[in-house]
């Protein structure tokens, strides 16, 4: 039974719930309470062996419900393990070897090929957007798979191309650096859309338009050309079961009701 | 020599021996004031400090820094900085920071931090994760350098850092990165306990905080709470940090606010969106250098709010 009743953060988390796997090893960072939301929910439905770690707390498997920030002290204290930065820097690096290892993270601009920029916007000497930095997303190119997630969907976010790399996308320096074993970005889901990634030159493509949204909506917010051939299925909304898992087990706080999304 | 008699009294050991009495030698406690801490902190040192995000900041010693005027630091924030590097920015203590993020998480960017980079007054070292850990690595254990896998090659600050060099694998052939070792001049670590020699309990994530003690020349806790060193040894698992690898304790109650103290206080999520709307020089006139000491500023966030943030993990709403 499909449910109108949600908000585009609910649908996202649903959305990369769906696409993880028992037994894989994935990692949320700061400002991702949707990819912490999907990885609890996935853990509920479909996944009771997925290894959930919430950066900036180091929290393994966490059973304290949502909250707002990934270093809140709480998550530590119903979780299985707290790693240490030490600890991440070598997993999400080598962990591969043991299982698969993913992570969703977004950017201040993302272009068609997947490279995600946090570094800023503009020449380094006159940057119009100082970002935050690189952070951890240098794991893209040891991970075997990244998905990339953004709030907005936005022309100033989904650019042509990005000022800065800090996450390499589907492009020929991906194949020039980065060890095989990483498959690098996998999907783009944003409040509106899921973008996949084409075979034959790492473009994105519109895979499937979120219910309420239209294609020529998804182009108009698009700053990268977008090529859209034939019809585009509709996003599955969250079913009944997946709704209310999130919002009595995953986030009764409703922290996803209650983040800027869309 | 023949012992005739031993005893414990008060903690202290007395042996008497045919030639007397004797007392065994005394440690000496590492426990300082906020100012004695932070006077060893001068200009152009390279200063890191440890916590994540909106948590465990070492504020109160950061306050004292700027009260001070010290300028030209190279600053290591933690790798995932907020308030803690921003503040010292906008107070112009600040000339080269090796950043790895700097942000405000949920608030968004940080503004001096941004401020102070486009407008060229600062410079930047880009780092991230793995090159800070693994600097820190390399700082801590003396070595001299670290390595990197080439993917850094697909990312645009092995480009705008000098440090991150090409070198050749010798067993593979391959090309890898060499990174630098950093070795900060202090690290900067606030904590929930500590006893007076500098064994000290992170109560949450410890995050990079006990590599950073390992990496830095000089190490200074402050601490909610100073414990007696009977409580470390009771269950010595719970220490963090080695008191061998701390030079000084500092007691500072609230030390951390506005970020958390992991297991102690909350956040204060209103007095961080009040920073981060708030022009620099105001901020810093009203709660950092138009206030004589820690008090003065914990008076100004006052008792009701400060009680408040105290953390009871089983509570969800707070």
């Amino acid at each position: 039974m499909a449910n109108d009743d949600y908000t585009a953060a609910e649908l996202m988390t649903v959305v990369i719930a769906r696409e993880l796997k028992n037994g894989e090893w994935a990692a949320s960072g700061a400002k991702s309470q949707i990819p912490a939301a999907a990885y609890k929910l996935a853990k509920l439905m479909h996944a009771p062996d997925l290894v959930a770690m919430i950066g900036g707390s180091g929290a393994i498997n966490t059973d304290y419900p949502l909250v707002e920030s990934s270093g809140d002290f709480r998550l530590t204290k119903r979780a299985e393990f707290v790693m240490t930065l030490e600890d991440i820097v070598d997993w999400e690096y080598g962990g591969y070897r043991r299982m698969p290892t993913l992570a969703c993270f977004g950017g201040i601009q993302v272009d068609k090929h997947g490279n995600v920029n946090m570094l800023g916007i503009g020449p380094y000497e006159q940057m119009a957007v100082r970002g935050p930095g690189t952070v951890g997303l240098i794991f893209s190119t040891s991970f075997t798979k990244v998905f990339i997630f953004v709030q907005h969907h936005t022309p100033q976010i989904f650019v042509e191309q990005v000022d800065y790399v800090c996450a390499p996308g589907q492009t020929e320096d991906r194949k020039k650096y980065v060890r095989p074993h990483s498959l690098g970005p996998q999907l783009t889901i944003t409040p509106i859309c899921v973008f996949g990634f084409r075979e034959d030159n790492g473009e994105m493509y519109l895979k499937s338009v979120h219910p309420g949204h239209t294609v020529n909506e998804v182009i108009g917010c698009t700053g990268f050309k977008l090529e859209v051939t034939g019809d585009v299925p509709e996003t599955v909304p969250p079913t009944e079961e997946e709704l209310t898992l999130l919002r009595c087990k995953v986030d009764p706080s409703g922290v996803l009701r209650r983040i800027e999304c869309g | 020599m023949a012992i005739l008699d031993a005893q414990v009294n008060g903690g202290e050991y007395y042996g008497s021996y045919e030639g007397g009495v004797i007392s065994v030698a005394e440690r000496k406690s590492k426990v300082v004031s906020l100012e004695e801490a932070a006077a060893i902190i001068g200009n152009g040192m390279m200063v890191a400090f440890g916590g994540i995000h909106q948590h465990n900041g070492p504020i109160a010693i950061i306050h004292e820094i700027i009260r001070r005027g010290v300028k030209h630091l190279s600053l290591v924030p933690n790798a995932s900085a907020g308030i803690p590097a921003d503040i010292l920015i906008g107070a112009g203590c600040v000339d080269l920071v090796y950043d790895c993020y700097v942000g405000m998480e949920e608030l968004g960017l940080a503004p001096n931090f941004r401020r102070a980079f486009q407008e060229g007054r600062i410079k930047v070292k880009e780092l991230d994760e793995p090159s800070l850990v693994c600097g820190l690595r390399a700082g801590a254990a003396d070595l001299p350098f670290y390595v990197l896998p080439k993917g850094h090659g697909a990312i645009s600050i092995s480009k705008l850092n000098p440090d991150f060099k090409l070198i050749t694998d010798p067993y593979t052939g391959e090309e890898v990165y060499a990174i630098p070792p950093i070795q900060p001049d202090v690290g900067l670590i606030h904590v929930a306990q500590c006893d007076p020699y500098g064994n000290a309990r992170i109560l949450g994530s410890i995050v990079a905080d006990q590599l950073l003690a390992k990496a830095s020349n000089r190490v200074i806790i402050t601490a909610e709470e100073i414990i007696d060193v009977e409580e470390t040894k009771a269950d010595p698992k719970r220490t963090t940090i080695p008191g061998f690898m701390v030079d000084m304790v500092v007691h500072v109650p609230y030390g951390a606010h506005p970020t958390s103290c992991h297991g102690v206080y909350f956040q204060d999520d209103e007095h961080l969106a009040f920073y981060k709307s708030t022009p620099i020089d105001d901020y810093l006139n009203k709660y950092v250098l138009g206030v004589t000491d820690h008090y003065e500023y914990l008076e100004k966030i006052g008792i009701r709010k400060l009680l408040g943030l105290r953390q009871n993990p089983d509570l969800l709403e707070r």
